[in-house]
């Protein structure tokens, strides 16, 4: 807090503990360092109230920078938020937090990452980043800069409980005026599926409406991740046998 | 805000999105914190905040800003806020912030800077929109529509800024657009002076037949408008500040009306013949 005015430091302790949704947005687009520092900055709970609020990719930033003993303070405050920035992180890194965290906590974030091998949770990949449907356009595209991923046709968006909004296409994105707001141009998203899902649901369904990645999301409603055609496609013939491209 | 701190970026994000809140905040700060805070914001989201502040912290900040800075924040903010905050700035600033101002804000502003605070002219609504000369219901309506103040009554004023008349907005809405706006013009029932106590101002006449007044100089020049509604809550809030004893304003008005009126009444009365018992009294059959 040193380094802040205490009139700056009063202000963002407001904002962080009564609009944790705005806190978050505005946070999503600063560098992870001053995520970082200005997280540390705040009082426990208008951390955690904020740190519920992030985007689950600059979480896991977030997690990533911070000591072990910092991270694990987040991880323990949320699971559902824990799971959605886990999910993030290379394996190694993943593992390092799980191990310093309580076995309780431990054991519950690794039962709800695991998904059955039928499943549609085993075929997701759940390092997707998704917008705030209170974006604007420009924002938007800040935000599409920050993430790891590239060459990203199509964005998820998400409303302020991390429910799926629908998605941007970033074509879309490209042409439309900095100040419009993103869920203007949201196209709806007609299909989705559980995490819980058999596989075999997941194929019916790309095979009714065939896309390039199926959202998945979890019992309450909570965007995880998607399913790509060719993860469906590649764990179908790991399961058959069959050789399905040459 | 390219290059300002993430701390004050998060600040900034907070303070246009909610200037009411962060105003709350900014005035359990120390003062010389928030005058550097508010120094390089971008002036409409600080003049957003300081609409909101305590006025006598607001004026904190136009004497801790640069001159340019702060005659540019008091350009941004309402008349009535401005002239509230300018009044606890010192003299000597004042002065100096309203030599900036050569708009008719800076006018307005001194206008309602030369009647006390406990007067009506303290509390008007200079912010609205006024027509000298005639112009057609066309070019009124598009001046009405760039105007960021109030456009309910437009008040047609002559060259020396006296009104004459004023015009509806439904009326100038409904005209053709070639309609002088002269012939949509209709009688403006009553002007206040500037200087009339708030109290005596809350006893006009005209209030029974209009929610809104101009309020002038003793001159005639044009101030702006009054609502009956605004009067009375600054009169009620004026007179809860003060208690209710005779240092109220309104108390003090009433007090005198009714020594005045007793006063009277002793008067009249000691000119009457003493009272005289029966016996006392000459049988004159």
């Amino acid at each position: 807090m040193s380094a802040e005015l205490t009139a700056a430091a009063l202000l963002n302790e407001r904002f962080f503990t009564d609009y944790p949704l705005e806190a978050a947005r505005a946070l999503e687009a600063l560098p992870t360092t001053a995520i970082v520092a200005a997280m540390l900055a705040r009082s426990p709970v208008a951390r955690s109230r904020t740190w519920q609020a992030l985007s689950a990719d600059r979480a896991a930033d977030v997690l990533e920078a911070l000591s072990v003993d910092a991270a694990q303070q987040l991880l323990a405050i949320d699971t559902h938020a824990a799971i959605a920035a886990l999910a993030h992180l290379a394996l190694p890194k993943r593992e390092t937090l799980l191990a310093a965290l309580h076995v309780d906590v431990a054991t519950e974030l690794r039962a709800q990452m695991q998904y059955g091998p039928d499943t549609a949770g085993s075929l997701m990949d759940p390092r997707v980043g998704a917008l705030s449907a209170q974006l604007t356009v420009g924002e938007a595209i800040e935000r599409l800069r920050s993430l790891r991923q590239r060459g990203l046709r199509e964005l998820f968006v998400v409303d302020d409980q991390m429910q799926l909004a629908g998605m941007v296409e970033t074509e879309d994105l490209a042409l439309s005026g900095r100040e419009r707001p993103i869920r203007e141009i949201t196209r709806h998203i007609a299909t989705v599926v559980r995490a819980t899902d058999p596989v075999a649901r997941v194929a019916q369904v790309l095979q009714a409406q065939p896309m390039s990645a199926l959202p998945v999301v979890g019992d309450s409603g909570r965007f995880l991740g998607v399913i790509r055609q060719l993860s469906l496609l590649t764990a179908t013939q790991r399961a058959s046998g069959k050789r399905w491209f040459r | 805000m390219s290059e300002a701190k993430p701390s004050d970026t998060l600040a900034y994000a907070f303070l246009r999105a909610h200037p009411e809140d962060a105003a709350r905040v900014l005035e359990s700060c120390p003062p010389a914190d928030v005058v550097a805070l508010m120094q390089d914001l971008p002036a409409r989201v600080t003049a957003s905040v300081l609409q909101m502040l305590r006025p006598s912290l607001a004026a904190a900040v136009l004497h801790g800003v640069d001159l340019n800075r702060g005659a540019v924040l008091v350009a941004l903010l309402e008349t009535s806020m401005a002239a509230r905050v300018l009044r606890q700035v010192t003299e000597k600033r004042r002065i100096a912030l309203l030599a900036r101002l050569r708009t008719s804000k800076g006018v307005a502003l001194r206008l309602i800077l030369a009647v006390p605070d406990d007067s009506i002219g303290a509390w008007v609504d200079a912010d609205c929109l006024t027509l000298t000369g005639e112009v057609t219901a066309a070019a009124a309506r598009a001046r009405a529509a760039a105007a960021s103040g109030n456009t309910e009554r437009i008040v047609l004023l002559d060259a020396e800024r006296r009104p004459l008349s004023w015009i509806l907005l439904p009326d100038l809405l409904r005209a053709a657009p070639e309609t002088p706006v002269s012939a949509l013009a209709v009688p403006i029932p009553a002007m206040l002076v500037a200087a009339m106590p708030l109290s005596a101002g809350l006893l006009h006449m005209a209030w029974r037949t209009s929610s809104v007044l101009p309020v002038t100089t003793r001159l005639g020049t044009f101030i702006g408008l009054l609502r009956h509604e605004r009067l009375q809550q600054i009169h009620d809030q004026d007179r809860a500040s003060r208690g209710p004893t005779m240092s109220s304003f309104g108390g003090v008005i009433a007090y005198g009306y009714w020594q005045t009126i007793t006063g009277v009444m002793r008067g009249g009365l000691s000119l009457l013949p003493p009272v005289r018992t029966l016996s006392e009294i000459p049988d004159e059959r």
